[in-house]
């Protein structure tokens, strides 16, 4: 009788057992910071040698700095004639003015002045100014303070750095060797120079960089998921407007907090340096056919920004998680795109699609001038690219987790999982009116 | 008249069998794919319904809405076929519910 009890009793606590794995397994396919012993990313991102989508030896080379907000009135001149450009701002004013009074529903005056606000931090700095000084602020040196500067093993410094770019809003933080190919040649009318000096300068002709600096941080700032998903609309555009105040605000305070260890830091968002390729070296994500980085974590969906530095610090590894696989078959974002911007090229390749591209990496080139035009039809910017993304997925749903961890794995099943994506209505536009009224999350950092 | 397998004992049908002091009962043991096909139709039953939850938490209506359909069908699906392998169970040994 005894031992028939005993016996019972282990098959319950084996059915037992069974549940909470069957429960807790997607938990942990799930949630990345149960992935230890990669860094906390979750297992199936793999750190990987080289970026997955490579460089041609030699061919790639410092960007002019010329982005589509540098060339667009001249190409849109260019191909259009002269004063289309004004025209085209004139009747844009209207538009917004006329969407304004209606009011069409995402572009509202609340809906618009969320978005003015949201972007307040970014609009008030400049390369090198504000926040985003090159120079100390307002810290104290560890000099100042009557004690040495930190010191201590890269892998242990690497950890500090991150935990401090985490508190003030990194979503993820990975460091790469500085690469001089990735700085731009020029902003604000001066050369980007670097220089065997002791500390960053800006002159009257020039931004000097030190030599000595030869880390960059590279940080994703998640950008607002309730915002993102009203896109394209004054509403989605706030999104991108706190994302980019979030990662100045996280650039500025971690490049604060290295001087205050006693080293130099220069902190950028979208200036200075290109910050894709820097995330990637930096294994925050890979290259998609959005011509953007995708993070395993949060998709296209974040901020970028970075942090160079002459502290020494441990550096991370490019990482692979089945993204350029996934991208061959998806396409999502491609046929989302409404002016068709995207490419539709089944393999990634050299072939740019115009001066705003810089050449020599492999990529899914995009056509910056039709999605900057279409830019000026919705607003002051689209992003149904990054709502479409399936890895543009909140954190709440455990199976999204064990999706991608499946993607990762077995390519052949891409095309189901989008068709999946599809079914269950993801990256729709959500309705703009009902964000006001849903209860929007806090920002706050407690937990 | 009195069919043959009426005149079978009821112990003897279902697997009971009496001795002088002791009844022994016989019970058929699950297979082992059962166990692992039951686990996996929890473990999705599972998955499913925290989607359900989370979707709806996260403003996604459609996701939420197909995840409580998928979660009703294979619920369904399950509680047929434990309701078929009882029938099947049943029938085997004779049993007949009604």
């Amino acid at each position: 009788m005894g031992i028939e009890r005993k016996q019972i009793r282990r098959r319950a606590l084996l059915q037992a057992a069974g549940l909470l794995a069957a429960g807790g397994a997607p938990a942990v396919a799930a949630n990345p910071a149960r992935g230890a012993g990669n860094g906390g990313r979750p297992w199936w991102v793999k750190p990987v040698d080289h970026p997955t989508l490579g460089y041609k030896n030699g061919a790639l080379k410092r960007f002019s700095g010329n982005n589509m907000f540098a060339l667009y009135k001249e190409l849109k001149e260019q191909r259009e004639g002269p004063g289309s450009y004004e025209a085209e701002q004139t009747a844009r004013t209207a538009r917004f003015a006329a969407w304004m009074r209606q009011p069409k529903p995402g572009y509202s005056l609340p809906d618009r002045q969320l978005s003015e606000a949201a972007w307040t931090l970014m609009h008030t700095v400049q390369p090198g100014t504000g926040i985003l000084s090159w120079t100390r602020i307002s810290v104290r040196t560890p000099a100042e303070m009557g004690v040495d500067r930190h010191t201590a093993p890269p892998e242990e410094t690497a950890n500090i750095v991150k935990a401090a770019a985490r508190l003030f809003g990194a979503g993820l933080v990975g460091i790469a060797p500085m690469n001089e190919v990735y700085t731009i040649l020029r902003q604000s009318n001066k050369d980007i120079v670097f220089e065997d000096v002791a500390a960053p300068a800006i002159t009257e002709t020039k931004f000097v960089i030190p030599r000595s600096m030869r880390w960059a941080v590279a940080i994703a700032v998640p950008m607002d998921l309730g915002l993102l998903s009203r896109v394209p609309t004054a509403l989605g555009d706030a999104a991108t407007g706190l994302g980019y105040s979030q990662s100045a605000f996280t650039a500025g305070s971690l490049a604060e907090f290295i001087r205050g260890l006693g080293y130099q830091a220069i902190p950028s968002v979208n200036d200075t340096a290109l910050s894709v390729p820097l995330a990637v070296d930096a294994g925050l994500g890979e290259l998609s056919r959005l011509n953007k980085l995708v993070t395993p974590e949060f998709g296209p969906a974040v901020r970028l920004c970075k942090v160079f530095t002459d502290l020494p610090v441990a550096c991370d590894q490019p990482v692979d998680f089945g993204l350029v696989e996934f991208c061959k078959r998806c396409k999502k974002c491609a046929e989302a795109c409404p002016p068709r911007a995207l490419s539709f090229d089944d393999e990634p390749s050299f072939k740019t699609r115009g001066p705003w591209n810089n050449p020599g990496h492999k990529a899914w080139f995009e056509d910056s001038y039709k999605c900057f035009q279409h830019w000026q039809k919705v607003g002051d910017g689209c992003g149904i690219c990054l709502a479409s993304c399936p890895y543009t997925k909140g954190a709440q749903a455990w199976i999204h987790g064990v999706v991608k961890a499946a993607a990762s794995m077995t390519p052949r099943a891409d095309g189901l999982f989008r068709i999946m994506d599809d079914a269950f209505g993801y990256g729709r536009q959500h309705d703009p009116e009902q964000w006001w009224t849903r209860n929007p999350p806090s920002h706050s950092t407690r937990e | 008249m009195v069919d043959k397998e009426s005149a079978v004992p009821l112990n003897k049908r279902i697997g009971m069998a009496n001795s002088a002091d002791r009844f022994t009962i016989t019970v058929p043991k699950r297979p082992w794919w059962m166990w692992v096909l039951s686990g996996l139709w929890l473990l999705a039953e599972i998955l499913l319904v925290q989607t359900a939850l989370a979707s709806s938490r996260e403003g996604e209506e459609r996701a939420a809405a197909v995840s409580w359909i998928a979660v009703a069908v294979l619920a369904a699906v399950g509680m047929l076929v434990r309701l078929c392998r009882r029938r099947l169970g049943s029938s085997e040994r004779g049993i007949h519910r009604f």
